[in-house]
């Protein structure tokens, strides 16, 4: 008896000091970003330290003025613009694939879910050339659409998991009972489907949110989001990268996808599985 | 009824007209071209035949391939492993679940930051491995490959424990109970219940790292920029400075174009062969 109990008693530790190990390798990169922009100019500069030996807010002060401030509003701007647009959108798209056959539909599946495979550098240069024509270029609309090329796909893609996991039984329950497509939508599909709306929700936000191939190609001063007001300081050679700075606009950038996975994490475990189609 | 399933798809497909068919129209059309320049003529197929006798494509095309295999082969089995360790009930548990999905979630060019600030000169990286003796800089083009590969798996190791681990869960636990009392080993009881149960999503984890570390651009654009000397060039990277830094666009479309090809059959194939031949849609 005793033995075994000693026995348990390694395996325990085997694993707490295993998760402390994973925290540690995942939340250090986290910490010492954050430090780094709390840090003073010199201090980043002159010598490797794991806390700030001085506090200095100026670089988050910088985030909530000029070009900073504009990047944090535009992307906020076309992501809930693209949640707005896509969730609906794709969410009809699934409805009659999951629910409604009809001719050449796999074919038209496969076309929509190849755009998520099709590498975004094909896209730049056309999209560069045909949004400077028609006036799109350095426009947050245009970011919008652009950006439906991926999530449309993997929005699609992601709520017919849901749907399929959902019996049919009580579509033909609704439609009996005289339910318009609209109202069967309204009181019966959607609420059902809540998990999957927030998952899909999730996901439009963070790849929008994350974007910068287009953001960086596709805008010049008034658009530029986030990802790409980043990359523009740290591509700024010569002068030296300001590492304060980059570091203050990177934490902020990952407070979304913290509060996100907080308070929907539950939801988005549940994100794939009922997938049986591909 | 049969005409509103049409009208149903219709404004996914008008989005997609726009966004997807349109622009490969104007690339298809720069592939045969010289655009940009004063006469842009009609190339026939020789940007195709440039691209294909250029070492520099083939060089980026080996290493993108080269990258997604260590890739895949790091990331999916950690990523297994963590879903398989990291489960059950409690707070020690709950918060670290929570922290290994948080990668996934974080801009691209943060986790470039990131790991730009961990590699600097003298950066905590360059420390930790001075500790064992190695004198670890991102200047040879050896360590800045491995980097870029290390740094991707803290990327998505995250997406391969979230999609695994959800599935884990759906798996009856009477399974397991059956298994405990036949006496099977723990080897016995992965192989024939967990394993099976967790066939698709596995399937689906694969599928999405192929796609998405054949199309990495941001990190390697943010980390390494290509370098030292083009170490580090993958093919996104490739076609991106050949037509918006060095302006070559007919060479650059017709690359894209070949690229898009390669990543479409692939998948196609992937499909196949996954799905046994029933494809996207089973019916």
């Amino acid at each position: 008896m005793n033995g075994t109990s000693s026995k348990q008693l390694l395996g325990r530790t085997i694993k707490v000091i295993f998760y402390l190990l994973v925290l540690v390798v995942f939340l250090f990169p986290l910490y010492f970003m954050t430090i780094t922009a709390l840090k003073t100019r010199s201090e980043i500069e002159t010598r490797t330290t794991f806390y700030p030996h001085e506090i200095n807010i100026k670089n988050f002060r910088e985030m909530t003025k000029g070009p900073w401030k504009r990047a944090i509003i535009n992307s906020v701007v076309v992501c809930v613009s693209s949640v707005a647009l896509c969730l609906p959108v794709s969410f009809l798209a699934a409805y009659a694939f999951s629910r409604r056959p009809f001719m050449g539909d796999i074919h038209i599946y496969f076309w929509l879910i190849t755009n998520r495979m099709a590498p975004a550098a094909s896209f730049v240069l056309p999209f560069f050339a045909i949004y400077t024509n028609i006036g799109l270029f350095d426009t947050k609309l245009g970011l919008l659409f652009a950006y439906t090329l991926f999530n449309l796909p993997l929005a699609i893609w992601i709520w017919m998991s849901f749907m399929e996991a959902v019996p049919k039984e009580i579509d033909d329950a609704a439609f009996l009972d005289g339910f318009s497509v609209w109202r069967y939508f309204g009181r019966v599909f959607v609420p059902v489907l809540k998990p999957g709306l927030i998952t899909v929700a999730v996901f439009i936000w963070m790849f929008s949110w994350t974007e910068m191939m287009f953001a960086v190609n596709l805008t010049a001063v008034a658009s530029k989001t986030l990802p790409a007001q980043l990359t523009v300081t740290i591509m700024r050679l010569g002068y030296g990268v300001d590492w304060g700075m980059a570091a203050a606009g990177g934490t902020i950038s990952i407070i979304p996808g913290i509060v996100l996975v907080i308070f929907t994490k539950k939801y988005l475990t549940r994100g794939f599985v009922p997938l049986r189609r591909l | 009824m049969s005409d509103k399933r049409y009208l149903l798809i219709f404004p996914a497909i008008i989005l997609l007209l726009f966004n997807s068919i349109f622009p490969m129209v104007v690339v298809l059309n720069y592939s045969f071209t010289k655009p940009f320049s004063d006469n842009p003529g009609f190339e026939e197929v020789n940007n195709y035949v440039d691209v294909l006798h250029s070492s520099e494509w083939w060089d980026a095309f080996k290493r993108n391939a080269l990258f997604t295999g260590i890739v895949l082969a790091i990331e999916v089995p950690i990523g297994l492993l963590f879903a398989l360790i990291i489960r059950g009930k409690g707070r020690l548990i709950d918060i670290v679940s929570t922290v290994v999905i948080i990668p996934s979630l974080i801009p691209f060019v943060s986790v470039g930051i990131l790991w730009r600030l961990m590699t600097r000169t003298g950066g905590p990286i360059p420390l930790f491995m001075g500790i064992f003796g190695i004198e670890y800089t991102l200047m040879t083009p050896k360590s800045a490959f491995w980097t870029l590969i290390i740094m991707d798996a803290w990327h998505w190791i995250s997406l391969v424990f979230l999609l695994l681990s959800a599935s884990l869960v759906t798996i009856p636990e009477v399974y397991y109970t059956a298994a405990r009392i036949d006496g099977s080993t723990k080897w016995q009881t992965f192989r024939y219940i967990t394993l099976p149960g967790i066939k698709l999503p596995l399937i689906i984890v694969l599928l999405l790292r192929i796609i998405d570390s054949f199309k990495l651009f941001d990190e390697n654009f943010i980390l390494t920029g290509g370098g030292p000397g083009r170490s580090t060039e993958l093919l996104s990277f490739f076609i991106i400075k050949k037509g918006i830094r060095e302006w070559v666009g007919g060479f650059s479309a017709a690359a894209s174009i070949i690229y898009l090809v390669i990543v479409i059959l692939l998948c196609y194939l992937l499909i196949t062969i996954l799905t046994k031949g029933k494809g996207m849609l089973e019916r």
